[in-house]
């Protein structure tokens, strides 16, 4: 069994990228001082993951604002809109609307959004079911819905297949923070078949959050997945079957600035051992960018620490 | 203008512009503003002179209760937790876009500093003749918006039911010390100043659907038996999620809200015409007592309510309620993200639309 970190998600940005955004969009710095900001954010978030140790490296989707923004952005067909609150956080996304009857995906737009990262690159994308969950339909019934944003993620999947990511990693909340019906969990496994298709050595994993796994488990396709991500602050390892594939374990919380102790994190992860037959990954349970960028700096530290010892735990 | 940099000629040309519009007196202001350098005290007098043009601007514009628009707090948040013991900053975290707050966490038992908004209220008396109408920040909203390194600091076993039933009394315990130590002595030392009508802030309320009951607990424990008029304040919300525990609320005679974020642009008042006032039937199905602060338009774009469709949404919310004595046509929430020229454009609007709807019924 090996042990692998990651983060995951959107990373917050440095209070410098912060003002000059603020002042960007009021008209007081120019776009170039902006661009010079964020590669700096970038340089020092990549910088942060390689020295913590850990083994796949996302470039933190420093320019997203918010997990959909960039696809919509990306997609004729798609507007933003209504300003809606994620889920139970104080951030709010800008929920995507169908204006069209046909989407179009532009693979060029798309590729701003996503700076490429030297080593093993990880992308986390919003998951289709989740998106299209969070639509303003207008007219359009969630199945046809889901199938043109299903069609979406999957170009949008392929495009980064080709440019030769390692890891692709869809967020599923919605799944877990509501209780879904037997229907959902089935169009999500479909959704997901069809956009995974035939992995060409891409891993691919799905990171659920904000509500407890356990009770959705048995009905995942685990088949369409290289690694099972959970959020153990919402999920009781007991109440687990064993995983038959790898598992990241979210272990490192996004949404409290209480700095985690790793003695009791390495404890704790290593009694998830037992529960997969693949390897283990330890990560964020969500998204980092509800912390200050100090604080998730911190924790990917905390993320290094823990996986160094469990790496040594292991070998001797 | 950035901070310590002088102010330029554009800066005095907007605040002679803007003195002229609504009728303030902007020759010291300017005399100030052309300074080469400020002292503590011309900064201080610049910010009063900031309040005096945010309430000249709604009475300009012909709204009825006033306040300054909150121009001597930094954000709803940030100043009362400056203001609070127990509290320490640790950065700044996306609200939405490129919109962030400074957050902080509590790290000790949250107690008062000083009264947050007693010298505000001061300060307004002497500005106006209206009535004023005080915001506060919420205890709910409070401690949701702050990060607990306090209450959860001793809870261990990651995951288990134990966990989280222990978070959920941490959770309980924050909240209500809010309640009890920082708004209610901050309420009470408003009340004694001679505040008339304090509104409870808090956009947080219906975060979380399972603590709804928390919100309320602490709204009432906030109020108990203080005498005023107090009216809460909640946006970007699911509303439904308030009930039915709303009815619980004591001591609130106001409910303020937003609609215009999520109804139509069109005019019309026929049934289904705005979808996003529909939600007041709720309020008239379980009987929950009190006016309405309705929010006729939207903060968060530039575009511009006309009076009629400002009409429009009085008028539909009047006949859904059965009593338009039960409105007050307010913004759906703070004005900050807007230039001054688009709020007081949709402030003017406002009142235009209240006029036009007072001749209709």
């Amino acid at each position: 069994m090996k042990i692998y970190s990651y983060i995951h998600g959107i990373y917050p940005r440095s209070s410098d990228l912060v003002h000059i955004t603020r002042d960007l969009d009021r008209g007081r710095a120019k776009v170039s001082e902006y661009e010079k900001t964020l590669k700096r954010d970038y340089e020092k978030l990549i910088k942060a993951q390689k020295n913590a140790g850990l083994d796949f490296i996302e470039s933190g989707n420093l320019s997203w604002q918010d997990i959909f923004r960039p696809i919509t952005q990306s997609t004729d067909g798609l507007e933003s809109e209504v300003i809606t609150r994620w889920f139970d956080n104080n951030t709010f996304f800008r929920q995507p609307r169908i204006t069209k009857n046909k989407l179009k995906f532009d693979e060029k737009k798309f590729a701003k959004f996503l700076p490429r990262v030297s080593g093993k690159q990880k992308v986390s994308l919003p998951s289709a079911f989740t998106f299209a969950k969070s639509l303003g339909r207008g007219g359009w019934s969630f199945d046809k819905a889901l199938g043109e944003i299903t069609e979406i993620l999957g170009k949008v999947y392929n495009y980064l297949e080709e440019r030769g990511v390692s890891f692709i990693q869809f967020n599923e909340p919605y799944l877990v923070y509501y209780e879904p019906s037997a229907k959902d969990i089935e169009q999500f496994n479909k959704s997901v078949r069809k956009i995974v298709g035939k992995k060409n050595g891409v891993k691919t994993g799905v990171q659920f959050y904000f509500g407890d796994v356990s009770k959705i488990i048995k009905k995942i396709d685990l088949e369409n997945f290289d690694v099972l991500g959970i959020d153990f602050y919402k999920t009781n390892p007991k109440s687990l079957p064993k995983i038959s594939i790898d598992l990241a374990a979210g272990i490192v919380e996004g949404r409290n600035s209480l700095i985690e102790d790793p003695k009791s994190l390495e404890k704790f992860a290593s009694s998830l051992i037992s529960k997969t037959e693949g390897d283990l990954y330890i990560t964020n349970n969500s998204d980092l960018e509800l912390l200050p960028e100090t604080v998730a700096a911190k924790k990917i530290e905390i993320l290094g620490k823990v996986q160094a010892a469990l790496f040594k735990k292991s070998a001797a | 203008m950035g901070a310590n940099k002088p102010f330029t000629s554009a800066d005095i040309e907007e605040a002679i512009s803007w003195g002229k519009l609504i009728g303030v007196n902007y020759e010291p202001l300017v005399k100030l503003l052309r300074k080469k350098s400020l002292t503590a005290s011309d900064k201080s007098e610049i910010r009063k002179y900031s309040s005096v043009y945010a309430v000249k601007m709604l009475e300009k514009a012909g709204i009825d209760v006033v306040y300054d628009g909150e121009q001597q707090r930094s954000e709803m948040y940030q100043y009362a937790v400056n203001l609070s013991e127990g509290f320490v900053f640790r950065g700044l975290v996306r609200s939405f876009d490129n919109k962030y707050y400074q957050k902080a966490a509590c790290v000790g038992k949250p107690r008062i500093k000083k009264p947050w908004h007693t010298d505000e209220l001061g300060l307004l008396e002497g500005i106006t003749d209206h009535e004023i109408k005080i915001p506060i920040t919420g205890a709910y909203t409070i401690a949701a918006w702050s990060f607990d390194e306090y209450y959860q600091k001793k809870i261990k076993g990651l995951g288990s039911p134990s966990a989280l039933s222990n978070i959920a009394k941490a959770r309980r315990q924050f909240v209500l010390d809010v309640a009890r130590n920082l708004l209610r002595p901050n309420i009470k030392a408003l009340l004694d100043r001679g505040a008339t009508w304090i509104q409870i802030d808090e956009p947080a309320a219906t975060t979380i659907p399972s603590e709804v009951p928390l919100f309320v607990e602490s709204f009432n424990e906030s109020v108990k038996g203080l005498k005023g008029k107090f009216s809460v304040h909640i946006c970007f919300s699911d509303y439904r999620l308030l009930f039915p525990h709303i009815k619980n609320l004591e001591n609130c005679s106001q409910y303020a809200l937003e609609f215009s974020n999520r109804d139509s642009k069109k005019l019309g008042t026929r049934e289904g015409d705005r979808p996003g006032y529909e939600i007041l039937k709720w309020f008239k199905k379980y009987k929950v007592p009190g006016a309405f602060g309705l929010g006729v338009t939207d903060i968060h774009t530039d575009f511009l309510e006309s009076p009629e469709l400002i009409r429009d949404r009085i008028l539909y919310s009047a006949k859904i309620l059965g009593d338009p004595n039960l409105i007050n046509p307010t913004p759906d929430c703070g004005l900050r993200t807007r230039t001054w020229e688009v709020a007081y454009k949709k402030l003017l609007n406002t009142s235009k639309g209240s006029r036009l709807a007072e001749k209709s019924l």
